[in-house]
């Protein structure tokens, strides 16, 4: 898949709609493109956060707890440089972009749009919480 | 040493001296003749003398001589000679002139050459005296020591001392013994002349070596300078990177340009007092043939001397000033030579020197010989108290933690143990041998500090140093180079071992013989966590040429293995294989093309572009327009990254083929090639923008560019390369070969003959993995293991990282199998991590023998039987932590833990 064809799903997204062409293009140029095959791990928990996986197509599903990651993942890592904390797997077919912790977080810092992308992503992950496991923390 | 320039000369070339010395008496009469002859030419022979009164022949080569009057006086002729007359007699003479003077030439030859000879000697003695000496300073002595200096002392300061050897003795008997003949034979002639002449020598022998004082005087503080200098620019080359940082540097050039400037003020006047001094010396070698002709020649008109006698005066004197010259030259270069030997002695012994290691053959103390120290105080040289009165038992075997709770206590009684301090008072004992000096009693005790030093060299040669303490004599059969160069050693005290010989004691690492040094150093190696590293740079390093026929086989199988062993795991898929007739998606255009690796830096990728045979070859296939428009698309790209500000670490990567910092050239680029089309374009242009495409790999960088026809061509061009490449390109380039190796890839890559796919998660690990058992499986891991020993670890281990150097000491402390190991803040270069699993894995390996080990006061005492706490300068606690053992354990070399 050629970046034009990643750019235009990037576009579609929510959560990245908002950012302007040009920098998720930027992303995506220092990117690489994986496939994870259903059952694959993305990554798994106490592996370095050093990777942040933009989610292209196919669904995920975390260890132990019962909701979607959509959008964005390991991204609590990347914030917080801790390990992992749980084990992603891949549902179906994932594709994904993977990008490494600085170029992400350089990224959120020179534009605002990134930042709020994130920010959506992580306010999503929170009221999801909120509404279905009052009792646990927030993990991502 | 110890002693003046002239007697240590004395002392240790006394009998070649004399031998010159010899030589030089014997070629007297031999100069006496050379002088005397030309009179008789012009007198006897020109002027005929001695044809004079009707003589009209002369007899020559007659041999008779007359016994002493209280025996007789008889005349007794042995041998009557020949008759001739006088052109003959001319010739004679002539022929005589020529033969005494060839004569006198050879002499001096021989002279000569002894001369050089007798002063390598000396210096070759004198350098390896210095440098052994260098080896036994005081460990306080050697801190205070600048290396360059040292080696600047070594190498060039004694090097005119050398050259001086030789003229020491036998120079100035030489060039007196001349003058004088010279001065006497013009005294015969004419005392008067001879007066005079020794008049002017006393003049210059006087006033001119007085006049050079000064001179020396400014020599002296030449060196001096230009020693420092050199210690300084080698302090701050080593310093660069620091005082880059700090912009630092204006400040140090200032400091050396001012160095600099005092040098030149120092030889510019040495340059005022040398030619002022020269200039009188040439004024009297002028003067004196003034008088020779105005006096000479009155007193030739007066009669009173003939012209035989003056043309012989003239030409002894013509020799004069130059062994006189000569001679006030060779007092110059005495006292330089003297005052340079003094200098280097006082700086060679200024130091303390180590006493004596304990005799050879008395066995060292018992392992569990127990370390007593009593009254230890140490305080450094400024008298700051850095070990008050410490006294306590250390029973052996036992692990012991100096912790430092505050201060050096811990460190310093490390460092005493560790023999890197020497300057204490009290008492250190082993058994009943005390420390002294260097000496810690013969017990073998390896100290490791915190600096590991890494030496250049392979780090096999590093490692294995530590078990190169005697020499086994000469590795291979005695040869005539080694007889004469063992001669050579032995007449200037170097030592009798070359460094070729065989110096590993197998016995000492309780292993059999070489073919088993790999595998003691990989266990050492294992030991300190070193492993991984030794095999990865193996793994990873090229590979260079395999002479061992049965491991390319090994190699290729390994190669065969490796892809069944890949479809087993059911990850084919993660390898793209070199096929010649496929296109591989994740190598670069240029790899594709080339299919090969290449050798010289001729199809490099950097000059890939620019090769004409290549060139010829993508423009046959029509190759050329579309990867002009690659590059065009791929330098658009970049110039969008650039345009949205300073490209991320993760695009730089990707695009390490371009230069960021040059967006102007490539914008000009991309505009001819836009402006003018393909065809009008300059061709410098075009030539850029295919060297940019032919680094686009497709599945790294995803911009879409590369289709099915392009693949295509590209492999009939690679065919056609392959087919036209002259006899002379093929040695630039190893082409993909399933069943040849290529030397300058590496075993890893070697092995894979492919490339690992993109996009595919843990595809790296799961390849490493794959290959490393597939190495295993086929036996070539020791080959492996020993190109990662292999490695060069540059000077100082500058090739190498912190942690390997650091790791590599440690390897290196326990492959030299101590019975105790002193670890001061040896491990602190692994990182907290790192260091901890070190220490437990040290630990392990040397239970039943001893390790002192400096710790900080957070650390875990896990695995320690003691701890002594030291705050400031003293002992706050002993704490027992487990039980000491009862039973030493025999200690036994446990390998690889």
């Amino acid at each position: 898949m050629a970046i034009d064809d990643e750019l235009d799903l990037l576009q579609r997204s929510p959560v990245f709609a908002s950012v302007p062409a040009s920098r998720l293009r930027m992303l995506a140029l220092g990117s690489d493109h994986m496939v994870f095959k259903p059952g694959q791990a993305i990554f798994e928990a106490g592996d370095p956060s050093e990777m942040v996986y933009i989610i292209l197509s196919g669904r995920l599903a975390l260890s132990d707890w019962a909701f979607e990651l959509r959008y964005i993942v390991g991204i609590v890592g990347a914030l917080l440089h801790k390990p992992y904390v749980a084990t992603v797997r891949a549902e179906t077919e994932v594709r994904a972009l993977r990008v490494s912790r600085t170029a992400l977080l350089d990224l959120a810092t020179n534009c605002p749009h990134t930042a709020m992308a994130v920010m959506k992503e992580l306010a999503r992950v929170i009221e999801l919480l909120a509404m279905r496991q009052p009792a646990e923390e927030a993990h991502a | 040493m110890g002693q003046g320039l002239f007697s240590y000369a004395w002392r240790h070339s006394r009998r070649e001296q004399l031998f010159v010395l010899a030589l030089i008496l014997l070629s007297l009469p031999v100069y006496w003749m050379s002088l005397d002859l030309p009179k008789q030419i012009v007198n006897d022979a020109i002027q005929g003398k001695a044809f004079a009164e009707g003589v009209t022949s002369v007899s020559i080569l007659e041999i008779h001589f007359r016994w002493p009057a209280f025996l007789g006086g008889q005349d007794v002729r042995l041998f009557d000679g020949f008759e001739v007359m006088r052109l003959e007699f001319l010739l004679y003479l002539s022929f005589l002139f020529l033969f005494f003077s060839l004569l006198n030439g050879g002499f001096k030859y021989h002279i000569n050459i002894r001369k050089g000879i007798i002063g390598e000697r000396l210096l070759r003695r004198l350098r390896f005296e210095l440098f052994e000496r260098v080896m036994r300073f005081s460990p306080e002595d050697l801190r205070a020591t600048k290396s360059a200096e040292v080696a600047s002392m070594i190498k060039d300061e004694v090097e005119p001392i050398g050259g001086f050897f030789g003229d020491a003795f036998v120079t100035s008997a030489f060039l007196v013994v001349q003058a004088t003949t010279a001065l006497l034979f013009i005294m015969v002639q004419n005392l008067m002349m001879g007066l005079l002449a020794a008049a002017i020598i006393g003049v210059q022998g006087l006033v001119i070596p007085r006049l050079r004082r000064e001179q020396q005087r400014l020599g002296r503080l030449r060196q001096l300078e230009s020693r420092k200098l050199a210690g300084r620019v080698s302090e701050m080359v080593d310093a660069a990177p620091m005082l880059r940082t700090h912009h630092a540097e204006a400040y140090h050039g200032a400091e050396i340009g001012d160095r600099l400037g005092l040098l030149y003020q120092i030889r510019e006047a040495l340059y005022r007092r040398k030619f002022a001094v020269k200039f009188l010396n040439n004024l009297l070698a002028q003067v004196t043939p003034f008088f020779f002709y105005t006096l000479g020649g009155y007193l030739a008109l007066k009669g009173e001397m003939d012209i035989g006698q003056l043309v012989a005066v003239i030409a002894a004197y013509r020799d004069l000033p130059t062994p006189i010259k000569e001679l006030i030259d060779w007092d110059q270069q005495r006292a330089d030579a003297t005052i340079k030997f003094d200098q280097v002695q006082a700086a060679f012994s200024r130091h303390l020197q180590m006493d004596e290691e304990t005799p050879h053959g008395a066995p060292p103390p018992p392992p569990d010989a127990p370390i007593r120290l009593s009254a230890l105080r140490h305080a450094d040289r400024r008298g700051a108290l850095l070990l008050d009165r410490l006294t306590l038992n250390l029973e052996r075997p036992q692990h012991v933690a100096l912790v430092s709770v505050s201060g050096s206590g811990a460190g310093t009684l490390a460092k005493i143990l560790g023999g890197q301090i020497t300057e204490y008072s009290g008492t250190v004992s082993v058994g009943d041998r005390v420390f002294s000096g260097l000496s810690t009693g013969g017990a073998r005790i390896a100290y490791l500090g915190s600096d590991p030093l890494i030496m250049s060299g392979t780090i096999r040669d590093n490692i294995s140093l530590v078990a190169k303490t005697q020499s086994a004599g000469p590795d291979r059969p005695e040869r005539r180079e080694s007889v004469d160069n063992l001669r050579e050693a032995m007449l200037t005290g170097n030592p009798l071992h070359r460094a070729s010989d065989a110096w590993i004691d197998y016995d000492r690492l309780g292993i059999a013989g070489p073919d088993e040094l790999d595998d003691a150093i990989v266990a050492a190696f294992s030991v300190v966590r070193g492993f991984e590293g030794i095999y990865e740079a193996g793994l990873r390093g090229p590979m260079g040429a395999v002479d061992d026929a049965s491991v390319q086989e090994k190699l290729l199988d390994a190669r065969g293995l490796f892809r069944t062993r890949l479809a087993d795991a059911g990850s084919k898929a993660l390898v793209e294989t070199f096929e010649v007739d496929r296109y591989n998606a994740t190598a670069s255009i240029g790899e594709n093309l080339l299919f090969g690796a290449p050798i010289g830096p001729r199809f490099a990728p950097e000059n890939l572009a620019g090769d004409p045979f290549l060139n010829a070859m993508i423009r046959a296939e029509a190759l050329a327009r579309p990867l002009v428009d690659i590059g065009l698309k791929l330098s658009e790209t970049v110039l969008d990254v650039i345009a949205e500000g300073r490209p991320s670490r993760a695009i730089a990567d990707r695009y390490s083929f371009f230069d960021f910092s040059d967006p102007e050239s490539l914008q000009r680029h991309c505009q001819d090639i836009r402006k003018n089309g393909f065809g009008r374009a300059r061709s410098e242009t075009r030539r850029r923008l295919i060297e940019i495409a032919l680094n686009y790999i497709e599945p790294k960088h995803r911009l879409g560019l590369i289709d099915e026809a392009l693949q295509m061509r590209v492999l009939r061009a690679r065919t056609s390369f392959r087919q036209y490449i002259s006899k002379r390109g093929y040695e630039d380039i190893r082409f993909y070969d399933r069943g040849a190796l290529i030397t300058t890839m590496s075993v890893f890559e070697n092995v894979l003959f492919g490339r690992v796919v993109y996009g595919e998660p843990r595809a790296a690990e799961t390849v490493q993995q794959i290959v490393r058992a597939v190495i295993e499986e086929c036996g070539i891991q020791p080959f492996v293991i020993g190109l990662g020993l292999q490695r060069e670890a540059g000077p100082g281990g500058r090739l190498l990282s912190p942690e390997q150097r650091a790791t590599i000491a440690l390897a290196r402390t326990v492959f030299a199998r101590p019975d105790t190991v002193i670890l001061d803040q040896a491990t602190t270069l692994l990182g907290q991590q790192e260091e901890a699993k070190v220490m437990a894995a040290l630990q392990k390996h040397f239970e039943g023998r001893t390790l002192i080990v400096t710790c900080p006061r957070e650390t875990s005492l896990e695995g320690f039987d003691r701890a002594l706490f030291f705050d400031g300068a003293g002992l706050l606690e002993d704490r027992v932590l487990n039980a000491p053992k009862a039973e030493p354990r025999v200690v036994a070399e446990a390998g690889a833990a």
